[in-house]
């Protein structure tokens, strides 16, 4: 024990059972309860859209270019569960102990594979693959991930605007590369289907899921 | 159709065939809260007063939902007339968690 204790507050001198950071959050108005809850369906959404990205990438064959940007959108999405995740324990909350419950309660669908009947086609054995599916089938189940995520983190970015700046930094970087993904896919989509350009706006990531905001690193801005 | 917001407000709308009731409420002026807009995180929950939807295009709706008298109007199109109470997130999660069915635990800000 400190020779002079810690002044007096609501959280006592080593008390460990209370978090100021939280404190500081529900002084500002923050339900963090209901915070935790939200981005624990958030890191749901991340997760399972990992697990899924690893199928649709796969199908995505002789389109190596999708497959790439796939594979960058699928990487950064997992970084996007592993930035959010310790969040939820600061917080004071867990990720569920099973992750069939995980999965259950994401905030996002399961990005299923097209013609894989929502996942529930029946397989023989574990060569028994889908065949015949469609690239920009496939674009569309991306697209539509990517907007979920935005419409998620938007909402975490609203909720903790101004009040939890360290959860708002997060969201705000996750939520920056899901709008890239969502455009990447848009560009992607529409010449695909509809032999329209609708330019992204971005050219490749320097390696594979390089998450220029999500893993703090450096943006390419020549 | 009948939409019936928590406000009292009371609005009414066309839903061709083929569209879903939220794109069309949206079309009238209506704004109505959603999430995922695939029928899987209940976010457009609303409570079916009269008439049947068809949720034949939504990603996770059972029939335990429609026996409660629920539906998700971002997949949902009318089978009949219909009245529906918006803004029934909560309500519809706590139905879901009482049925040991699946569903996100999060707010959202569009609930009023």
């Amino acid at each position: 024990m400190a020779d002079k204790p810690h002044a007096s507050g609501r959280v006592k001198a080593g008390d460990v059972t209370q978090r100021v950071g939280v404190e500081q959050l529900e002084k500002r108005g923050i339900d963090v309860d209901q915070l935790i809850e939200k981005l624990v369906d958030a890191a749901g959404a991340e997760f399972t859209t990992y697990y899924y990205y690893t199928i649709l990438r796969m199908y995505l064959a002789g389109n190596e270019d999708y497959k790439e940007i796939c594979e960058d959108a699928r990487l950064e999405d997992r970084a996007h569960f592993e930035l959010i995740t310790p969040r939820i324990y600061e917080l004071g909350g867990t990720i569920p102990y099973d992750i069939r419950t995980f999965a259950d309660r994401a905030g996002c669908p399961d990005a299923y594979l097209p013609g894989s009947e929502n996942g529930k086609r029946p397989m023989k054995n574990s060569r028994d693959i889908v065949t015949h599916v469609k690239a920009d089938d496939i674009l569309e189940v991306l697209l539509e991930a990517e907007r979920c995520a935005i419409r998620t983190w938007s909402e975490i970015c609203d909720i903790t605007f101004g009040k939890d700046l360290r959860t708002f930094d997060m969201a705000s970087r996750i939520l920056q590369e899901e709008i890239e993904h969502e455009a990447w896919f848009i560009e992607l989509l529409s010449m695909e289907r509809e032999g329209v350009a609708r330019p992204s706006g971005h050219f490749r990531r320097g390696d594979p899921g390089d998450a220029p905001y999500s893993k703090n690193r450096g943006f390419y801005n020549p | 159709m009948e939409l019936r917001l928590p406000d009292g407000r009371r609005a009414h709308i066309q839903v061709p065939e083929g569209r879903h009731i939220l794109e069309c409420a949206r079309d009238a002026g209506v704004e109505l809260p959603s999430l995922c807009e695939q029928g899987w995180c209940c976010t457009c929950a609303v409570r079916v007063l009269s008439g049947r939807v068809d949720q034949s295009a939504s990603r996770r709706f059972y029939e335990a939902d429609r026996a409660a008298g629920f539906a998700l109007i971002c997949t949902g199109s009318p089978r009949s007339e219909l009245v529906l109470l918006t803004h029934q997130l909560e309500a519809m999660r706590a139905f879901r968690i009482g049925a040991n069915l699946p569903v996100p635990r999060g707010p959202t800000l569009a609930q009023p």
